[in-house]
Order: C-alpha cells, then sequence, then structure tokens
C-alpha cells in the first residue's frame, strides 16, 4: 500500500502532464469586495479520480493552490474540470463553474452561523467545536448603525439573553444592558467589558433613573469608534466567564478591534450624515391656552381646594384673583362677574399658545466620517483608522464630538515570537444643558410643565421670566428658559488613551507562552457654568440667605469636576496543547493576572465668577456649617490592587466528546478583612457532545451539525467594606470653640461571620445546523442561583450603629434564549436571511431582610423588580377612590385603618407597619416577560436591505401620575386628561377628584390625610395606586438600511476599487401599547429623558 | 533571543513578588486604630456624639413654659411637655437612644483595644481608657435615668435597659435589670478612677473627663441612688481638686456656664439647645423660686422677653456644661449632712459658701443667718431648693424630681391643664420607636 502511495505520488506530476490542462486564473474576495489572500482554491477529490481513473488512490490527494496577497490564484487544472471549490477560514466555502472560463471572481460569505472556527475568550482561543459554554458573537459589520456614537446601544436586539435599554435619548448617553438578568441586590449589574483582552474600568453605569439623568455621563467604552470594531462576544454562563473572576457575575462582553491583514495598503473611506427629526410633542397630550385657563378657572370655583400652601395662588388665574382679591366675586358670579381688564386679560392669555417644544427641540445634521489603512507583509501588519462622529441632539443645547485614532502593528520578530501594539486614543466633549437640583429647568420636564400662555419674550424684547417656577424659600427666582440655555453651559471633556501590547512565544510547538500588558489612561472634566444672569446663578445665591443677606456674591458660577483613571493590568498564560494517537487532545492554560487602579478626583467651585476676567470673589462664611453646603474645594483617591492565578483544562475525545474545566482565584487588596477572605476560588466545569459526529448521525445529509452542552461554575465576591475590626474614617469634629480636632468615624461594624457570595449557574444548551445550512437554530436554558448575598441590614441600636453589612438574601434567575438563523431565499439573484433571537429571564428573590420600618412589601417570592400597588376599586359617589379590601370596596380611611382619638384631625393609623406591607398587591415586573430582536437581510443584486427591530413584551412600568390628589400645584401645565378627573360637575369622571382637608364639609377628613404622604402614612399612597401601572409591549425597529454596491467599472477610472452608497433610517417607528403621554417606550415614566431620536442618513463607502 | 529571556525574567520576577504585601493597599483616610492617638481621635468622636437629651429631658420637667402658636412650632415639644407618650404626633421631638449607645461603642473599642496602643505612654493609655469607661459609664447612666426605674431596694430586678459592654453585632441584646445595669456603672466608675490620672482638663479640652469631673459624677451617681456615704467621698474629693466659684458679683465675670469658666469642669454636652430659647419662656414656678432683686443668678440666667423671660444660658457651642464646681457644693452639703460622722455645720459652711457668691451681700447675711438656724430636715430641703435654682437649665431638674421623691407637677398649656401625679408611671420614658423597631426584645 505504502509503495503505491509513493509510485503514485512520483507519478503524479507526469500523469497530469499527460493530461490535457488548461489555465485557470481567479480572484477570491470577501463581501465587502477586500480580497482574501491565502484562501485555498482546489479541485475537489472525486473530480480528479474521476477524470484520471485511478482507482482507490486518488481519494487521498486533491489538486490545488492558494491565492495571494491580493487574493489572486491561478492554476492548471486538466481539462474537462468544470468547478473548482474556494473555501478560507471563518468563510463559508463555495463551489464555481469554470466552464468555459478562463477568469473567475469568488466572493466568499462570512461563516456566522456555522460550527467551526475559534472563539476569543480573552483568555485564550478555544476552537468552536470545543465551545462548551453559553456564548454569543456577533460581527460588528452587520450591527453597525448610522447615528449611534458607541457600541453598547449597537446591541440592542441582536443578542438572546442581552437586554439593551437607553437611557435617554441624549448624545452620549449610556445603554443599561443586563446579560440574564439580575444576580446582585446592592452591587454592580452592569456586565464587563473587555478591548482586546483588557478588561476596562468605569464601565458601570451610575443610576440614571429620574433627574440623574441631567447629569453627564461618559463610560470607557464610549471612546470606541464602532467602526473599528470587528466582532464582539458575550460569555454569558459560569463556565465562560468564571476565568474572568468575580467581576464577571453579570457577563462579559469582548470586544475584538480589526487587525491590519497582509497586503498592499488598502484604504477604507466612510462618510455618513444624519437628519435628525424634531420630537413630536403631540405625545404629550398637553392642554393648550384656552384648555389650561379652564382647568384654573375650574379649580378657582373650589374653595375646599383652598390651602395656606402657596399653590392656591400660582397659575395665571391664581395670581389674577389673588392680586384683585377677586376669590369670592369669582366664586359668586363665574367669570362674567369679573371686572372688565381681568376678563379681557384672561381672553388674551387663552390667545398666547407658546410651542415651549419647538423653542426646546430642533432639527439637526450629525456627520460621522472614518478612515482607515491597513496592510502589511508575512512579518509585520498594520492598522490604522481616523474617525470623527458629531451628533446635535434633537433637544437644543445637547451634543457630543468625538475624534478617534487607532493604531495597531503586529510583528513577527522570530518565527516563533510575536509582538503585538495596539493604541486606542480618542477624545469626547458632551455639551448639555445645565439643571440644578431637583431638575425644575430641565428641557424634557419644563416643555410639559411651562404654561402654553406664557410668552418668552415682552413687547420690548426682554425675557419674561415664569412665576411659576418652584418658590425657593417662599420667592420666586427669575427663570426663563432661553436666557437659561443662552446663559449657562455643562460640558463634559474626556480624553482616553489605552494601550494593549501582546506577546505571543511559542517555546515549544506545542507549549505557548502569552503576555498581555494593557493600560488604560482616563481624564474627564466637568465644567458647569451659570451666567449671572442665570437661574442657576441666582438659586445658588439665593439659598444663600441669612437673615436678609447673601453670603454667596452676585455674578456666575462655575463647577469643575477633573476625574482621572488609570490601570495597568498585566497577564501572563503557558498554554500546552498535546493530542495523543488523533483521539484525545488535550488543552491546557494557566495563567497569572495582576492589576492596579488609580482614581483621583478634584472639585472645585468659584462663586462671582467672571467669564471675561476668569476671576472669582471670595466667600465669607456665616459660619462652619455653611461651608459644608457650598463646598469649595474636595479632592478623593482610591486606589485598588489585584492579584488573579488561573488555570483551565480542556479534553476532548475522539472528536465527539469535550470535557472543560476553569478555576481561578482572586485577590485583592480587601482593608482590613480577614485574610482567609482575601483570595476567593471560583470554578467551572461543563462538557459537550458532539453528536453529528456519532456513527448514527454522521451519514445524514440533511444535518450539518448538532451539539449538546451543559455546565455548571460557580462565581464569587465580597464586600470591601466588611472587616472583622471595626474600620474608621478620618474626620474632624469642633467640639469647643475655637478647636477643630480630628476624629475616627466608625464606619462598619465588625462581622466575623461573613461569608462569601456565591453565585452557581447551571447551563444547558444545544446547537443544530441542518439542510445545507440553511437553519440554525441554537437554544439555552439556565439557572442561576445567587445565595448569600451581602447586603445591608439593620440591626439593634444597642450596638451603636444601625446597620451591618451581611449576608441576607438570596435569588434565582432562571430563563431561556432561543436563536434561530435562516437563509430563506437562497438564489443567486436574490437572498432572504432571517435572524430571530427570543429570550426570557425569570427573577425571583428566595430570601431577604425587612427591617421592621418599611412599609413597602418584603420582595420575598417576587421578581427584584416587581412593582406593587394598592388595589383601587373604582370611585365613590362624592368622587374619592374605593379600595379593594378582599371582596369589599371601602374608603381610604377604613382602608388604612384611619382614627381621629383626639376629634381635632390628630389622625393616626391602627396598622402596624406589617399590615400597611400586607395593603399592597403585586402588579407586574419592570423585567419584560420576553425579549429579543428581529433581523432580516435582503439582497437583489447589487441591493441589500437590512431591517433590524428589538422588541419587549409584558414589561410594567409606574408612571408619573398626571395630577395631584391634594394641593396640585396650578402654575404647570397638565395633560388633556385633566377633563378625565372627577368634580362635582364632572361626575362621570373616572380619575379620583382633587381634594382638600375641608371637601365635602370635612367629613371626608380622613381620607384626605391618607393621601398626605409623611403625615400619618410614610407611602405616597396616591403614586402607589394601581391605576398609574401599566404594562408596556413594544417592537422597535430599530434600524431600516439600503445599500447599493456601485459596479466595480463605473469606478475604475477613479481608481476606487469598490464603493457602496447607503441610506438609513434610524429609529423610524414603534409599535408599542400604553405609553400615552410618553415619548417613547423605553422611557415610560421618566418625565426628564430626552426623547429618542430619529434619524435619515446618507452615507458613503468607498476603498481604494 | 535576548529581549525574550529578559522579558521572562522580569515577568517572572513581578509574578513571585510576595502578592500579599503587592495587595496592601490603606485606603486613603481609613484607618484601622492603632496608636494611641487613632485611640484618641475615637474617644473624641465619641465625645462628639454626645446627645442634648439633658435639655430635652427639661422640657418634661416644671422649669419652661411651653408658648403657644398658630403655625404649629409647639408641636414637636407639646406631647413631651404635657407628658403625654401615646398615639403621639409624629412631629414630636424624640429622645435619643442611638447616640448613647453609639458613644458606648466607640468607648467599648477603646476599653478593649486601647491597651495595646502603639506609640504611647502607659500614662496616656491608662487616662483615655479611664475617660473611656467614664464614658461607658455616663452614657448607660444616662439611658437608665430616662427609661428605667430608678435604684432602690423594690426595683432591683426589675427590666432596665441593655447594655453594651462588648462589640458584637450577633449579639442578642436584652434588658438588664435596674440592679445590673447600676452595678455595671459602678463598676465602670471605679475602674476608670482608677485609671484617670489627669486631675482636671484645660479649658478647650475640657469635654473630656479628668479626675476632677469623674469624682463629681460618680457623687452624682450615688447620690441619686442614695448612697451618701460614696457620694460624700467622691464630692469631696472633687471638692479638693477644683472648688473655685465664680463671684457674681463682679459684672465681668463669664457666665459660669461658658465652657472657659472656672466653674465649669466638664464642657460637654449641649444642656439648653437654641430652639428651646425660642420655644419657651420661663415657667412661674422657677421665676417665683428666685428673690429677683437680690439673687444674681437671676439676672445671669434670664433675659426679659415682652411679659416673660427666656433662658440666657446654654444655646450656643460656648455654653457646653455638664458638671461645675457648685454642683461640688451643694452634693457636700447635703452628703456631709447626711452621713453618718457627718457634721451639719461644715454641710452649712458648704452652701453659705456657694451663696456667698451667688446673692448681693446683704441678702447674703440674712439668708447666711437663716440657714444656721435650721434643723436637719429643713437644712437638706434648703439645699434641694438651692439645686433647683443653682442648676437651673442646665439639664439637671428632671432628673432631681425623678431621683429625688417624684412629686406631682400641675401644667397648662392654652387654657388646658396636665397633672403628672406623685410617682406618676410617666416618670419612665417609653423606648424610642426606632429602637423598639431594631430590636422587638425590648419590649419583652
Amino acid at each position: 500500500m505504502r509503495l503505491k502511495v509513493l509510485l503514485f505520488l512520483c507519478l503524479l506530476p507526469a500523469m497530469l502532464f499527460a493530461q490535457e490542462t488548461t489555465l485557470i486564473k481567479g480572484k477570491v474576495v470577501a463581501a465587502d469586495g477586500s480580497p482574501l489572500p491565502g484562501a485555498s482554491v482546489y479541485v475537489e477529490k472525486g473530480t480528479i479520480g474521476e477524470k484520471m481513473s485511478i482507482e482507490g488512490v486518488v481519494a487521498n490527494y486533491s489538486l490545488g493552490t492558494t491565492t495571494d496577497i491580493n487574493g489572486v490564484f491561478s492554476f492548471s487544472v486538466p481539462k474537462g474540470v468544470e468547478r473548482l471549490t474556494c473555501s478560507f477560514i471563518g468563510y463559508e466555502a463555495q463551489q464555481v463553474n469554470i466552464k468555459n472560463k478562463s477568469f473567475v471572481t469568488v466572493t466568499l460569505q462570512e461563516a456566522e452561523s456555522t460550527l467551526g472556527e475559534v472563539v476569543v475568550t480573552g483568555y485564550q482561543k478555544i476552537e468552536k467545536r470545543k465551545l462548551t459554554s453559553a456564548v454569543s458573537n456577533v460581527k460588528a459589520a452587520s450591527i453597525l448603525q448610522a447615528g449611534v456614537s458607541s457600541v453598547d446601544m449597537m446591541l440592542s436586539g441582536q443578542v438572546a439573553g442581552v437586554q439593551t435599554t437607553a437611557v435617554s435619548g441624549a448624545p452620549g448617553a449610556p445603554a443599561k444592558i443586563r446579560i440574564r438578568g439580575t444576580a446582585s441586590l446592592n452591587g454592580t449589574q452592569d456586565p464587563l467589558w473587555v478591548l482586546d483582552g483588557m478588561p476596562l474600568e468605569g464601565t458601570d453605569l451610575p443610576d440614571m433613573s429620574d433627574t440623574n439623568v441631567d447629569e453627564l455621563f461618559s463610560s470607557s467604552i464610549a471612546g470606541i469608534n464602532p467602526s473599528d470594531i470587528e466582532d464582539i462576544t458575550i460569555l454569558k454562563d459560569a463556565a465562560a466567564t468564571a476565568i474572568y473572576g468575580a467581576r464577571a457575575a453579570n457577563g462579559v462582553i469582548l470586544i475584538t478591534t480589526k487587525k491590519g491583514k497582509e497586503g498592499k495598503p488598502l484604504v477604507l473611506f466612510s462618510s455618513k450624515l444624519s437628519f435628525v427629526t424634531r420630537p413630536n410633542m403631540d405625545k404629550l397630550n398637553l392642554m393648550n391656552a384656552s384648555e389650561k385657563i379652564d382647568m384654573e378657572l375650574m379649580m378657582a370655583k373650589y374653595d375646599d381646594l383652598d390651602s395656606y400652601n402657596y399653590v392656591t395662588k400660582k397659575g395665571a388665574i391664581g395670581r389674577l384673583f389673588e392680586a384683585n382679591n377677586l376669590w369670592d366675586t369669582y366664586r359668586g358670579g363665574g367669570v362674567q362677574a369679573l371686572p372688565q381688564e381681568v376678563q379681557s386679560e384672561i381672553s388674551r392669555l387663552r390667545s398666547v399658545n407658546t410651542n415651549w417644544g419647538d423653542e426646546l427641540y430642533r432639527t439637526a445634521v450629525n456627520q460621522d466620517y472614518s478612515v482607515n489603512i491597513n496592510g502589511g507583509t508575512e512579518r509585520s501588519t498594520y492598522y490604522f483608522s481616523a474617525g470623527y462622529y458629531d451628533e446635535l441632539g434633537a433637544t437644543v443645547g445637547a451634543s457630543l464630538n468625538r475624534l478617534n485614532f487607532t493604531l495597531k502593528g503586529d510583528y513577527k520578530l522570530w518565527d516563533n515570537f510575536k509582538l503585538g501594539v495596539a493604541l486606542y486614543s480618542s477624545e469626547r466633549k458632551q455639551k448639555s444643558y445645565l439643571t440644578g437640583t431637583g431638575s425644575v429647568t430641565n428641557p424634557s420636564r419644563y416643555s410639559r410643565n411651562a404654561n402654553p400662555y406664557l410668552s418668552i419674550y415682552d413687547e420690548g424684547g426682554n425675557y419674561v421670566y415664569d412665576p411659576d417656577v418652584p418658590l425657593y424659600n417662599g420667592n420666586t427666582i427669575n427663570y426663563n428658559i432661553i436666557e437659561e440655555r443662552n446663559n449657562t453651559s455643562n460640558v463634559l471633556k474626556t480624553q482616553s488613551l489605552n494601550a494593549v501590547f501582546d506577546v505571543d512565544w511559542k517555546i515549544l510547538p506545542k507549549l505557548t507562552l502569552r503576555s498581555q500588558l494593557g493600560l488604560q489612561r482616563d481624564h474627564k472634566d466637568t465644567e458647569q457654568y451659570g451666567g449671572k444672569n442665570s437661574y442657576f446663578a441666582r438659586r445658588e445665591r439665593a439659598m444663600s440667605e441669612v437673615g436678609n443677606s447673601f453670603f454667596i456674591p452676585e455674578g456666575g458660577v462655575i463647577k469643575e469636576w477633573k476625574n482621572s483613571f488609570s490601570q495597568w493590568n498585566l497577564k501572563t498564560v503557558l498554554e500546552y496543547n498535546l493530542s495523543l494517537a488523533d483521539k484525545h487532545e488535550f488543552d491546557f492554560m494557566i495563567g497569572n493576572e495582576l492589576r492596579r487602579t488609580k482614581e483621583e478626583g478634584v472639585f472645585s467651585a468659584g462663586y462671582g465668577f467672571n467669564k471675561e476676567t476668569l476671576t472669582t470673589e471670595t466667600i465669607i462664611f456665616p459660619d462652619a456649617s455653611y461651608a459644608s453646603t457650598f463646598p469649595l474645594f474636595r479632592k478623593t483617591y482610591i486606589e485598588n490592587a489585584f492579584a488573579s492565578f488561573f488555570a483551565t483544562l480542556g479534553y476532548t475525545f475522539n472528536k465527539k466528546y469535550t470535557f472543560f474545566g476553569s478555576a481561578r482565584i482572586d485577590g485583592s487588596d480587601l482593608f482590613g478583612v480577614d485574610p482567609k477572605y482575601r483570595y476567593l476560588p471560583l470554578w467551572a466545569a461543563s462538557a459537550a457532545w458532539r453528536v453529528k459526529e456519532e456513527s448514527f448521525l454522521k451519514e445524514a445529509s440533511w444535518l450539518n451539525d448538532l451539539k449538546l452542552r451543559i455546565s455548571y461554575g460557580l462565581q464569587g465576591n465580597i464586600d470591601k467594606g466588611t472587616s472583622r475590626y471595626i474600620i474608621g474614617e478620618r474626620k474632624t469634629a469642633t467640639l469647643l470653640p475655637g478647636q477643630t480636632e480630628a476624629t475616627i468615624v466608625p464606619t462598619n461594624l465588625p462581622n466575623d461571620r461573613l461569608r462569601w457570595e456565591k453565585t452557581a449557574t447551571w447551563n444547558t444548551g444545544f446547537d443544530i445546523a441542518m439542510l445545507d445550512n440553511r437553519i440554525y437554530f441554537s437554544a439555552d436554558f439556565y439557572h442561576r442561583k445567587s445565595t448569600d448575598l451581602i447586603g445591608v441590614r439593620t440591626v439593634p441600636l444597642e450596638n451603636g450603629m444601625s446597620t451591618v453589612t451581611t449576608n441576607f438574601a438570596a435569588l434565582t434567575n432562571k430563563g431561556f434564549e432561543l436563536n434561530l438563523v435562516t437563509r430563506n431565499i437562497q438564489t443567486p439573484s436574490f437572498k432572504w436571511n432571517t435572524t430571530i433571537n427570543v429570550s426570557k429571564n425569570l427573577n425571583k428573590v428566595d430570601e431577604i431582610h425587612v427591617p421592621n420600618n418599611q412599609v413597602t412589601p418584603s420582595l420575598k417570592g417576587y421578581s427584584v423588580n416587581a412593582l406593587f400597588a394598592f388595589k383601587t376599586a373604582g370611585l365613590d359617589e362624592q368622587g374619592y377612590p374605593l379600595f379593594q379590601k378582599g371582596d369589599q370596596k371601602v374608603t381610604a380611611t377604613e382602608f388604612f385603618g384611619l382614627e381621629d382619638p383626639s376629634g381635632w384631625g390628630m389622625y393616626q393609623s391602627t396598622l402596624t407597619n406589617e399590615q400597611i406591607r400586607g395593603l399592597y398587591t403585586h402588579v407586574g415586573n419592570t423585567d419584560p416577560k420576553l425579549s429579543g430582536g428581529l433581523i432580516n437581510n435582503f439582497e437583489l443584486g447589487r441591493f441589500t436591505l437590512n431591517v433590524s427591530c428589538a422588541f419587549n413584551l409584558g414589561q410594567w412600568v409606574k408612571t408619573e401620575p398626571f395630577y395631584d390628589l391634594i394641593e396640585m400645584d396650578r402654575g404647570v401645565n397638565r395633560s388633556k386628561k385633566m377633563s378625565q378627573v372627577w368634580t362635582p360637575d364632572n361626575t362621570s369622571g373616572t380619575y379620583p377628584r382633587m381634594i382638600g382637608a375641608y371637601t365635602e364639609g370635612g367629613s371626608r377628613m380622613g381620607d384626605y390625610m391618607a393621601f398626605n404622604t409623611g403625615y400619618v402614612l410614610a407611602n405616597n399612597v396616591f403614586r402607589d395606586l394601581d391605576i398609574w401601572y401599566k404594562e408596556v409591549s413594544y417592537l422597535r425597529v430599530n434600524s431600516i438600511r439600503l445599500a447599493y454596491d456601485i459596479p466595480k467599472s463605473a469606478l475604475a477610472k477613479l481608481g476606487i476599487a469598490s464603493a457602496k452608497v447607503n441610506i438609513e433610517s434610524r429609529n423610524p417607528f414603534v409599535i408599542a401599547t400604553n405609553y400615552s403621554g410618553y415619548f417613547d417606550p423605553e422611557t415610560v415614566g421618566n418625565i426628564y429623558a430626552q426623547p429618542m431620536p430619529k434619524s435619515i442618513t446618507f452615507g458613503l463607502n468607498v476603498s481604494f | 533571543m535576548k529581549i525574550t529571556n529578559l522579558y521572562i525574567l522580569s515577568l517572572l520576577a513581578v509574578v513571585f513578588t510576595s502578592c500579599d504585601s503587592y495587595l496592601d493597599i490603606k485606603p486613603v483616610g481609613k484607618v484601622i486604630p492603632t496608636s494611641l492617638d487613632d485611640y484618641r481621635d475615637v474617644m473624641t468622636y465619641a465625645y462628639s456624639t454626645v446627645s442634648s437629651d439633658r435639655s430635652l429631658s427639661t422640657v418634661r420637667g416644671d422649669e419652661l413654659q411651653l408658648i403657644y402658636d398658630d403655625w404649629g412650632d409647639y408641636i414637636p415639644y407639646y406631647n413631651i411637655f404635657i407628658w403625654n407618650d401615646v398615639n403621639t404626633d409624629q412631629n414630636t421631638n424624640s429622645f435619643s437612644w442611638q447616640h448613647y449607645y453609639k458613644a458606648i461603642l466607640n468607648a467599648n473599642q477603646v476599653i478593649l483595644s486601647a491597651e495595646g496602643a502603639t506609640d504611647g505612654t502607659q500614662a496616656g493609655i491608662d487616662q483615655l481608657r479611664g475617660e473611656a469607661f467614664l464614658m461607658r459609664a455616663y452614657m448607660h447612666f444616662g439611658l437608665v435615668s430616662l427609661f428605667a426605674d430608678t435604684y432602690n431596694s423594690a426595683n432591683l430586678n426589675k427590666k432596665a435597659i441593655p447594655l453594651a459592654t462588648t462589640i458584637d453585632v450577633w449579639k442578642n441584646y436584652e434588658r438588664n435589670t435596674v440592679g445590673e445595669v447600676y452595678e455595671q456603672i459602678f463598676s465602670d466608675l471605679e475602674s476608670g478612677i482608677k485609671l484617670l490620672n489627669v486631675d482636671e482638663q484645660s479649658k478647650g479640652l475640657n469635654y473630656r473627663f479628668s479626675k476632677v469631673s469623674a469624682y463629681g459624677f460618680a457623687a452624682r451617681v450615688y447620690a441619686y441612688v442614695g448612697n451618701w456615704e460614696k457620694a460624700h467621698e467622691y464630692a469631696k474629693k472633687a471638692y479638693d481638686i477644683n472648688h473655685t466659684l465664680v463671684d457674681m458679683n463682679s459684672s465681668t465675670a463669664l457666665l459660669p456656664v461658658n465652657y472657659a469658666s472656672t466653674e465649669n469642669v466638664l464642657a460637654m454636652e449641649q444642656t439648653f439647645v437654641s430652639l428651646l430659647k425660642s420655644r419657651f419662656t420661663i415657667s412661674d414656678n422657677l421665676l417665683n423660686a428666685f428673690d429677683k432683686e437680690n439673687d444674681l443668678r437671676f439676672g445671669k440666667y434670664f433675659e426679659r422677653s415682652g411679659s416673660n423671660y427666656k433662658c440666657s444660658l446654654g444655646y450656643k457651642i460656648d455654653n457646653k456644661v455638664s458638671m461645675r464646681t457648685s454642683e461640688f457644693y451643694l452634693l457636700l452639703a447635703a452628703s456631709e449632712a447626711q452621713v453618718s460622722g457627718g457634721n451639719l455645720e461644715t454641710a452649712k459652711t458648704y452652701l453659705k459658701e456657694l451663696l456667698s457668691k451667688r446673692l448681693k451681700a446683704a441678702f447674703y447675711a440674712t439668708e447666711a443667718a437663716s440657714i444656721d438656724g435650721m434643723g436637719k430636715d429643713a437644712f437638706l430641703q434648703r439645699v434641694q431648693e438651692e439645686r433647683f435654682r443653682e442648676l437651673a437649665c442646665q439639664g439637671f431638674r428632671w432628673y432631681d424630681l425623678k431621683f429625688f421623691g417624684q412629686p406631682s407637677i400641675t401644667k397648662t398649656f392654652n387654657g388646658e391643664s396636665f397633672v403628672l401625679q406623685k410617682n406618676d408611671a410617666r416618670y419612665i420614658l417609653p423606648f424610642p420607636v426606632e429602637a423598639v423597631e431594631a430590636n422587638p426584645n425590648l419590649l419583652n
């Protein structure tokens, strides 16, 4: 046999020469037209055998070549061979017909959904066939969206189990990402981001609910230009994340950036121009001037709604009546009875109708340019890119621009030694409006609240100040939003520089040492400025009133926060691969990681600031206590160190069964913590079975692949603030006059029984590919149980502190993720692919501590994100809300057990806190019941059309009531729904009536007291009524993109290799239930959030 | 290959550097106390957290009259003023609970750990631990005197307040008996007194305990529990260290409650806070106790406000006062008259000595003569009256009422009359709501 082969090989060239051959030339390119060097082009073995009529032997040999650096090949094939096969790693193999051709161009499609290739985990590369854990991968090219500045937002609807929600439509606003639900009650819930192997710091989102939305925040991933990204890998189960240690408990998102490819320099240029439309204010359903005047007149009728509070006197009508003492006149005779000049003033107000939306929102043009050059030789490759992004928000004054430079080089210094260097730098500038404490001047909120009868300028062109902005100490502070926009600024500048150095040394053929040093440096600078003529500055000054004088000088206010963050991360791994007898494959890795982070912050403030001279004035504080209300300087410094050791072992038997295990020990600088808790052990084990490789399926031609996976892993965490010692903070105190003395304030109670916080995750899933890979389906089921969660719980005050950090809660997340990719139509001229992903996560709190003074229900047995409400049962004949108690309908007084023992209106509740907790009914959860994405791609000739959508179904939200039951502020505009509020003149109204203490002659004072938050009940009863809870479901079309690939013939003269034009519509529409009164279903309930931008983009991609 | 070798070598060097030292980072501003200076700072924090409950207790006594107003500014004090402890308005001021235990926690830390403090002399360590024992005694005494029965044989086994003498978050805190609490207080007093070695703190640091204030406090506690022997012994020791009095005949004399006054030996608490000044006038009961013309204290202690008088003591940081030398005179006068082997004439001397600095000379002469003519009971009665005047509005009255007889008190507010009966159960305050919520054991 051996002899025969030898003989054959020797004779082969002769035999081929003996045959008649023809020369075939061609070029292999990727879908984007770039050449693919090193692709295999060959004649399949069967074909040659047939032609050569040598039986048995030839089956082991095939004829072929590989492409050069330009993707070009040429070789001779025996005459009569009609088909060639082209293949390249990462792409799908393709057959081409060469009959009667001497030149062919082969376009290979990227293999997205097949189970070959490798997966980058950040620590090692694992062949996909050996993968045992839940990992998703998306190509950046397929998720790129025009007008989206950072990659986080692009993940929306793309990956099963990854829920991406916009917190606001502001330019550069980060997206909230949750991978498989919430695993922690107090800690961060954000995933870990890894850039080319370096874990990034500064990606945890601050609380962005309500008014915090006004704070400018820049995540460190926002500095990465999306067009530099090659692909994104998401690690979801413990088997995949355990290697990342404690930080990875919420999942890991790995970003791999583009690299230079061998070949002559290739230049890619892309430009995008977007037009952002103005949001539609009609969605807010606000009253016009006349309707608002009618509402105020209606309220003025009822003297029971008068209160000592200033609210009665607010609003144009209240002011008119108060100034002219007309309350009784009006109540006696209506509008007719009012003096003529007051009547005409009322009619004038009705005609003003300022459109605040037009003043606060705009249409805008955005630009996005990027260029990259790459190329190289066998020894070295390079990649250089530059990008400029400029976005103007639909809200006046909100913008973002970013400048990026990326430089990467890979060098093969010796045959077994490679070096990689990468530098990523970016500079960002985010601008926003400036709002002070309480955000009364937030434009989203103000556009709802500003009265339509209020003018912006008077006849003389002077600013008209809004007399209805909330008062401070009973004084109005001059506020005009246009003046405010012109005299204030709020800017965040971020500079970041990341560097990654990689070393890859193949010590022995099977033994590799890899090491990576990552450096991250971010510098953030926020400057808030309010000029002399701004509400912001006026308010600061008003707050400094002592007696009748102000210690804050008149003039501008400037506040600046400078934060710098740096980290270095050094990891080294040793990898050993071994395969025995072609049946046993071992992959062994051991490594360590050292990390150190430093964060430094400086805050400074200046008052009486003059923008021209850049000078401030000195403040003389009346006494030390005021100095803390107006801090002028603050410095913070935090340093942390981490050291970790890890190892993994993979074993594959017969290419069918793979077992994988990993272990990691995380050590960190836990100050004052028992040394035995300093190093945290984590581990995971998993297995996969490639069923397709079994003999009974091997021959099944309909099935391309089938794999089953199972994994289990244990992750952990320990609280840094807990110690067996009392840790103190250094502070100062003044005990007697003239002496400031050092003190040590204890910050924790020592806890010697603190245990690790543990999360155990089971994951099981399968991947199946069928019908020539035309259907690919994968499913994952998981169960994640977190126990001994660390949190703060109350302790007896006899301890000297009221709380202790301890293990006190447990929760479970379970769910499934489905991913289906189908090639519906696959003809040369028309292609249609669909990707659908669906996921569901159920979250349940198994154990939690309820302090005795808590008045909201325990979450035990419910989701962390459960919502509870007081169940109402319509209105009684006096318009008061009724509550459902068992099968009875009762009043608020009865429901909350209110009594007035003294008879003086000093109401008490007879219920205990525990009973009050029991009055709530579970409504639903803020987690969607089902979420996912739907992506369709169409290709017709040179046209491609992509439509991508994301959906969230059955998600509950608590909305902001559109009015107040007691002491409603008449000075702000309201929803048109006010017409549905019950009044004695509108008894068909369905919303509860507005009430005062003496409504119905004081006979219903108990009900009034129930709604008077903080008086008898700590609960905000009105806001907790079930009528404000809505179930929102929506499907948002994120993007529709149509692209046209310009024929090469038209470009050749210009020296352009390829060019593509495209038009994209971002956020064109959303199909949703229950979001009336809000701009978007994502931000229902938050009146501060800016609307999601809608835009049309024209783009051009050119390569040279 | 040289470069790679070098790289590997440097790498290994990093890896094998001791990880523990690599991980030893001391966070800025955070500290686990080790040195004597650190423990002093812990103790300073304890001093800074002491509550002003003695000020609030004044509202419950008979020295003040609550002002009625339409705005409801009286509401936070109303229920305390009329001794109503059930179904009180939410805005009612509450007596502290946590502040006492917070000070105790820090004192415990010093008591339990400061023995091993670095960088300190033994004398320095002893003085600090002595202060911590005194602090613990002072706090437990503050709690037990407000929230529990007084010390006498009938009450010894009654439930009082939980003692906190260890730092243990898992401890099940339950109420100790009156007897147990006082035993702990006596023992802490003795332990502290043994350790203290500073006779008297300099002005500005006199918020700290010293021998003089420790003796004084011990004398006060023993007087309240009726142990006149001990009260006498300690009052005398305190007196021997400092018995200077401010002569009120001098118009330039500092207010005796001022921390810098020679009389002020413990300036730890705010015993009359500024809000009391604006919400209350001086009660007729207290006004009538003074000879407005001849008692110099009247003009120093009170100021006119319309047709009424308001208190001039306290209300600012300068006037923190927990103990004055004049209290030693009063304690000595009472105890000298009561201890076996005591001399009534000596007792009278102490009282007269005090009064000579408080009354106009002519008036003093007549008063001294009347004292000279008193029998023991009349004299003791006079000492009580003098306590009422001398220690007015300095956080003593409620405790004096409670420990010395629990008399009946009548008050009026907005035309309504309120009565606290003799030995009324309301001489014991209920535990604050937040304390019970955090530890339901307090209900047992």
